[in-house]
């Protein structure tokens, strides 16, 4: 979903987005005028620019409108493309809300160094950092109150 | 005045002052480099440990912490494109740009240097402006707050990049997210959609993490490091001269420096404006005022310059009102103010009365504190820009690591952990399509002032609260920034059309 149809879905999301909130706002939760005006300036403005986005996506060349955006570099391998990049990531918080911080880290780190074949020497810097930073720092030197144990050991 | 300052200088010159100053220091920096962990949670842990300290060490220990907090927080900006704290976020536009091309120590170089003299010229206002402090803080009423937010607004299109209309469009998505949860004035909750966690709205920290740390994370994903190796498959060499390079820069381009730190002197003396919002205006108006717009955002060493010295000086501007009115400056001067009352200190006006001499003396603190982190810096600054010569397999678990710890350490909240990870997501279209995600925070933290403010001006001097000098000047000030990139823009088009008339001209008289 590149170049024209990808700023055509943006815009057009970020204009419904704005738009069913502030009619949620002003006809379903029948919030005061006092409480949805600064709501609404600021929502007007989105959708202005929103629907402005949407029309300029349609009559712009591609070329100016891939311009405008980063990409995302390609991965070094299969193995590293744009989804499965996005999948770890979703893994994360699942790992750490489970097992605690602690542990969550140390298990997402290990199963992604191993993911992309690391050496075990390699590995065991990125644990020992994860756990330096997150335990030794964090915890016990700063005294920030994580969860470190798995969250069913807390009940 | 020449003697309470003398008094001051010899007062915080004591040698159990300057232990406190030299053991607080490295705890502001370690505290400024972690993502998540700014002023503000500097200060939270830190304030217990001066309960029983002398009046002058404690303050000396809390202040020159929670000084230096900014200047690391650039490193990590620059290095790894996560800020230390949100007041470094607009360093990211233009210093992770340069570690991108290999220019970390260059990068870093300048932003050092700017926080140091960024704090020099906000300790020199505070002593300048101690003595004759009440008109200028009594002379900004709701009306003249909220033009000088609405200033800030008008930098939206300005932060957009390539596009001034994807920067409209992020900053009014900003304001608008900004809305969701209790209306601070009626105590409605609005948007909340019966969950809970919304009541209070989005939270600053996984928002600005999400939007610039998750996208960066995404890049390194892909296996590449930060800096990329040369054409030949070498690596980039970062040395101390590109550092010092970097230094030389900022002296340079003295005037940017001089502005932005005055600019982030003055909105930090406005209460509740300046930690978050001065950095990114202080970019727009560095951006506005250079010869060469077109490159900020693509490296200009200016885009740090700006950012990096307008929140170091801004601290000068947050003790002004804090120190004379006990109004706390800032967020993190709440808890300052704390420190004050532990130590059995009531800042205000009797606080100037009975103990300027004092007041110089943190002035004094604020400078030291600076310089000092950013020298410890600077002497460091070629070890760590090798951190963008990692692997990104490698750094990437670790980052998740720091950003997950970060985020959760900052109001101890999983469900601010996932918010990380949703505006990651969008974070990462935005970067994709464009969208300014600079604009977006922006519209963000100034959405709260802007409406509370216009509430209290529209009921307490009706609709016409903008004919005050203040507003009125400012609101010039406004139509001045928008129409002089136009007329710039229009001069270049028609002296284009010109060169090529007359090439036109020159080929048709051949």
């Amino acid at each position: 979903m590149k170049g024209r149809i990808g700023n055509i879905v943006i815009a057009g999301t970020l204009l419904l987005f704005t738009l069913a909130f502030l009619l949620l706002g002003r006809f379903y939760w029948h919030y005061r005028p006092t409480v949805i005006m600064f709501p609404e300036l600021a929502g007007t403005l989105t959708i202005i620019t929103a629907a402005w986005l949407l029309i300029r996506s349609c009559l712009v060349p591609v070329t100016v409108l891939a311009e405008e955006g980063e990409p995302i570099s390609p991965g070094d391998n299969p193995r590293a493309g744009l989804g499965r990049r996005l999948a770890w990531l979703a893994g994360v918080f699942p790992l750490v809300y489970v097992f605690g911080i602690l542990i969550g880290l140390l298990l997402f780190g290990l199963a992604y160094t191993t993911y992309h074949r690391l050496s075990w020497i390699q590995r065991l810097i990125v644990l020992a950092v994860i756990f330096g930073f997150v335990y030794v720092g964090f915890y016990l030197l700063l005294g920030v109150p994580l969860p470190i144990r798995p969250l069913w050991m807390r009940f | 005045m020449g003697a309470d300052l003398w008094q001051g200088i010899l007062l915080f010159s004591r040698l159990d002052v300057l232990a406190a100053i030299a053991a607080a220091v490295p705890i502001g920096l370690i505290f400024g480099i972690l993502p998540g962990l700014g002023g503000l949670v500097t200060l939270a842990i830190l304030l217990p440990l001066v309960y029983g300290m002398k009046p002058v060490v404690g303050l000396a220990f809390l202040l020159s912490s929670y000084a230096v907090v900014a200047t690391s927080g650039s490193v990590s900006a620059i290095l790894l494109g996560i800020p230390g704290s949100v007041s470094n976020s607009a360093t990211i536009i233009d210093g992770y740009v340069l570690s991108q091309r290999g220019r970390a120590g260059y990068a870093l170089g300048a932003a050092l240097a700017s926080s140091a003299l960024g704090g020099f010229i906000g300790g020199l206002v505070l002593i300048v402006l101690l003595p004759m402090v009440r008109p200028v803080v009594m002379s900004f009423g709701s009306p003249e707050t909220f033009f000088l937010a609405l200033l800030g607004l008008s930098y939206l299109a300005l932060l957009g990049g390539g596009s001034p209309l994807k920067g409209l469009a992020a900053g009014g998505l900003g304001l608008f997210l900004a809305t969701f949860g209790y209306h601070s004035i009626t105590g409605v909750p609005r948007f909340w959609m019966n969950i809970d966690y919304l009541l209070d709205g989005f939270r600053l920290i996984p928002l600005a993490l999400g939007m610039f740390a998750v996208p960066e994370i995404v890049e390194l994903m892909s296996g590449r490091s930060i800096a990329p190796k040369r054409a030949d498959g070498s690596l980039i060499t970062i040395s101390s001269a590109q550092v010092w390079l970097g230094v030389r820069a900022t002296l340079a381009r003295r005037w940017v420096l001089i502005r932005s730190s005055i600019l982030g002197v003055f909105l930090g003396l406005i209460p509740g404006v300046g930690s978050e919002t001065a950095p990114f205006v202080t970019y727009g108006a560095a951006r506005q005022m250079s010869k060469r717009p077109h490159r900020f955002g693509k490296g200009a060493i200016e885009g740090v310059i700006g950012p990096e010295g307008s929140n170091n000086a801004k601290d000068g501007g947050a003790l002004v009102p804090t120190l004379a009115f006990g109004v706390p400056g800032s967020s993190a001067m709440v808890l300052l103010i704390g420190g004050f009352l532990l130590l059995g200190l009531q800042p205000g006006p009797d606080f100037l009365k009975d103990h300027m001499d004092m007041a110089y003396g943190l002035a004094f603190v604020l400078i030291g504190a600076n310089f000092i982190g950013a020298l410890v810096l600077i002497l460091i600054a070629r070890y760590l820009a090798k951190v963008t010569l990692i692997p990104g397999h490698l750094l990437a678990p670790i980052l998740i690591g720091l950003v997950v710890v970060g985020t959760y350490a900052t109001d101890n909240s999983f469900i601010d952990v996932l918010f990380v990870f949703i505006f990651g997501i969008l974070g990462v279209v935005m970067k994709v399509y464009g969208y300014s995600r600079p604009a977006l925070l922006l519209g963000f933290v100034l959405a709260p002032l802007l409406e509370n403010y216009l509430f209290i001006s529209l009921n307490t001097y009706g609709k016409w609260f903008f004919l005050r000098p203040i507003p009125l000047l400012l609101s010039a000030l406004i139509l001045l920034g928008a129409l002089l990139p136009l007329y710039r823009f229009m001069r270049r088009r028609l002296s284009a059309r010109n060169s090529s008339y007359s090439n036109n001209f020159n080929e048709a008289a051949r």
